[in-house]
């Protein structure tokens, strides 16, 4: 009787134990452990998720904060409007819409006639081509923002001769021209004198040049209306 | 031999449900089919010696596989291996328990 009993639980407990080892084993091929290269290759994964993890918890906490400075009620208004004011800003001055200052160069070229009645040759004047072209210096050395005459210097402008005055992007302007730049001085004022420029052949037909370092260069904003007839935004 | 018919009852019934375990506590069934091993391994010997008692025999086989498991869950927890512990022990005894078997079995056949 008592062999009897202990073989039955004998058998129930096989068959619990057989249970178990066919789950864990798993006959699909499978193994549950790795060796430890695998191990290795697994840890380094590890660490790599848990670095990104924190990055994106970062980032997570960053916007996060970012949203709620919008999302609090009154100042969220006020916050936008800042910000698109800030953009107007940016683009504004840009486009050269706004008064700027700070340092730079002024130069002034006047045609070169010392005397009424000196014989005056076509070398010695200044001619549309010659400002442009002195613009053009002035951009290639990096000024930021350029007026002629007062007038400022867009990204479209022309320069045209109409005979005793340069026809500039419209307005007419007349000897003596002053040309304002804002940039670094010292690599406007470098560039201008010492490189092959434009400013150097005027200098040659004995047109009259100054140039002169300014730590406050003020430059008035564009007036002029922004019109675009024929070109819009490509189709996407 | 009522143990083997056993065992392949069972591994036979675990293919056929093929329930699988999560890899997490994969650990924790070995050692505890160790544990367990080492129950039926003393309840043969008992069989064999007549002196088996169903309460311990049931006692050691569910309460040494828990002892065990908790020794593994414990061991991963403090990053020391105490599993190793368990394994030691229990391997120990399988193989006492099959020495004194097999004595008992030799004498048994050679008494007849």
């Amino acid at each position: 009787m008592k062999n009897n009993e202990a073989t039955i639980f004998v058998f129930i407990a096989s068959i619990i134990i057989g249970l178990l080892i066919a789950m864990n084993i798993g006959f699909e091929g499978k193994s549950n452990f790795l060796d430890v290269k695998q191990y290795n290759v697994a840890y380094n994964e590890r660490s790599k998720l848990y670095s990104e993890l924190n990055n994106l918890k970062e980032q997570y906490y960053n916007a996060n904060a970012k949203l709620e400075k919008y999302d609090s009620g009154d100042v969220k208004k006020y916050k936008v409007l800042e910000e698109i004011q800030k953009e107007v800003n940016e683009n504004n001055i840009i486009l050269g819409k706004s008064d700027v200052q700070g340092t730079g160069v002024k130069i002034t070229l006047e045609d070169g006639i010392i005397d009424i009645n000196d014989y005056l040759s076509s070398s010695q004047l200044i001619h549309d081509v010659d400002i442009v072209e002195v613009i053009n210096d002035l951009r290639n050395a990096g000024a930021e923002a350029i007026s002629v005459n007062g007038q400022r210097v867009i990204y479209d402008n022309y320069a045209f001769c109409g005979g005793p005055y340069i026809d500039l992007n419209g307005v007419k302007i007349v000897v003596p021209f002053y040309i304002n730049a804002i940039g670094n001085e010292d690599v406007l004022y470098n560039y201008l004198t010492l490189e092959a420029t434009h400013i150097k052949s005027l200098k040659l037909r004995q047109v009259k040049i100054s140039i002169v370092k300014a730590d406050d260069v003020k430059i008035l904003g564009y007036t002029g209306n922004y019109k675009n007839k024929y070109m819009g935004v490509t189709n996407k | 031999m009522v143990a083997f018919v056993g065992l392949l009852i069972g591994v036979i019934l675990g293919i056929v449900w093929n329930v699988d375990i999560p890899v997490k506590f994969s650990p924790y069934i070995s050692v505890a089919i160790f544990a367990c091993l080492d129950s039926v391994f003393g309840a043969l010997r008992g069989t064999i010696s007549h002196n088996f008692r169903a309460d311990i025999f049931v006692s050691g086989f569910f309460g040494n596989a828990a002892l065990a498991v908790a020794m593994v869950y414990l061991g991963d927890k403090l990053g020391i291996p105490i599993y190793l512990a368990a394994v030691i022990v229990f391997g120990g005894r399988i193989f006492d328990n099959f020495a004194i078997i097999r004595r008992l079995l030799i004498d048994k056949t050679k008494s007849h």
